[in-house]
């Protein structure tokens, strides 16, 4: 489906002196009003809305790409879990191949670099990514791709501020968010090389996980209004700025997918698609994702995230496209991890203000 | 690890536009910095 054949609309000269923040918000408050769960009518009417609104911003050659997956990452978490326990009533040498396969399987899966599994489960349904571009004045010599998903998450148990918080100090110290996978990933290779008891523990772990999954499946969908209305809002003021001042040489690609929340299945899509246009030695990727923070001003916080911004700032170019990693695991986070540590004053090779330099 | 995660909390209300601004301020600075690098 193309929408290039609108022409971009005039905005009113009102908007142009309304200031940035009036404007995000104005945005955010939009998207948050829209129920938008990966692969449901939500999701494809918030891509119209961000289509529409990248088109006001004077994008052009707006596009919907679909892509096919289910409406939650609980779904995997599941048949990889009851896959493993299942075969623990074999028992043997099987039952812990198995594990083993499904913690393989598992961690492809939770990094982006294979659905495989999911490829086979019924009940897939579409999903909708939208993009929009900027051609480069006087041909393209570099891209940017700017990313922020639309889609929104589910409400569960999991998200208990009090796991949240454990998952904050763990990420404080190894600089490394934990991923939702790790737990169950842990409990499939105690099953597949520890003695009995590791193996108790584990099948419990991933009954538990099982449990958890459902309940969470199940939830509602949470406004998200940081997570990612914020972002959305972002890359709608960056296309508005890039369209007006277009920059020499640079092609811009404005992409809002969806199904982030389902374990990036939307972008993975869309890279299916795209990657071998892009050539990861001139183009750079910028993730905007959940970036209103409200709780990152303290000083152990922003050392923090400091720590794990300049590990994680190489994540921030193209070149990741050749390794593949699509998920959270890979640059999904990375980028967003660097645009949080320059909000909260942190230093990394990226300027933290505009016409800074390194 | 971010406040309201994955929360029915996560409202406009709960956003710090501020952070918002800086952020989009900074990325656009980093693409242009990019392109002119």
């Amino acid at each position: 489906m193309s929408v290039s054949d609108l022409s971009p609309r005039v905005e009113d000269p009102m908007t142009t002196v309304e200031p940035v923040q009036a404007r995000l918000r104005e945005a955010v408050e939009a998207l948050s009003a829209i129920e938008r769960r990966a692969t449901t009518e939500g999701e494809r009417r918030s891509a119209d809305w961000v289509a529409e609104e990248l088109r006001a911003a004077g994008a052009r050659e707006i596009r919907f790409s679909r892509y096919k997956a289910h409406s939650t990452w609980a779904v995997t978490l599941v048949a990889h879990s009851v896959l493993v326990l299942g075969s623990f009533l074999v028992g043997g040498w099987i039952s812990r191949a198995i594990a083993a396969i499904a913690a393989v399987s598992l961690e492809a899966d939770a990094t982006g670099r294979s659905f495989w599994l999911r490829k086979l489960l019924p009940g897939k349904r579409v999903g909708t990514n939208v993009e929009a571009r900027i051609p480069a004045a006087g041909g393209p010599r570099r891209t940017v791709v700017v990313v922020a998903h639309h889609d929104a998450a589910h409400n569960g148990f999991i998200w208990h501020p009090r796991t949240v918080d454990a998952g904050r100090r763990l990420a404080a110290r190894t600089g490394t968010t934990p991923s939702y996978m790790g737990l169950p990933l842990m409990a499939m290779v105690a099953i597949a090389a520890g003695p009995a008891l590791l193996q108790r523990i584990g099948l419990a772990v991933l009954g538990i996980s099982i449990m958890l999954s459902v309940q969470a499946a199940f939830s509602r969908t949470v406004p998200g209004a940081n997570d990612n209305a914020t972002g959305v809002a972002g890359l709608l003021e960056l296309g508005r700025r890039l369209a007006r001042n277009p920059i020499d040489g640079l092609e811009v690609i404005l992409l809002s997918p969806g199904g982030e929340e389902a374990g990036g299945v939307g972008i993975a899509g869309w890279l299916k698609q795209e990657r071998a246009n892009l050539d990861p030695a001139t183009t750079l990727f910028v993730g905007l994702d959940s970036i209103g923070l409200v709780s990152l001003s303290s000083r152990h916080a922003s050392a923090r995230q400091g720590a794990t911004a300049r590990r994680t700032s190489s994540l921030s170019s193209a070149p990741l496209i050749g390794r593949g990693s699509l998920g959270h695991g890979g640059w999904g986070w990375a980028p967003s991890a660097i645009l949080w540590s320059c909000a909260i004053g942190a230093s990394t090779r990226f300027p933290c203000s505009p016409g800074e330099t390194e | 690890m971010i406040a309201n995660l994955h929360r029915t909390s996560d409202v406009p209300g709960n956003v710090d536009w501020a952070s918002a601004e800086r952020v989009t301020d900074l990325a656009y600075a980093a693409i242009k910095q990019w392109a002119r690098s």
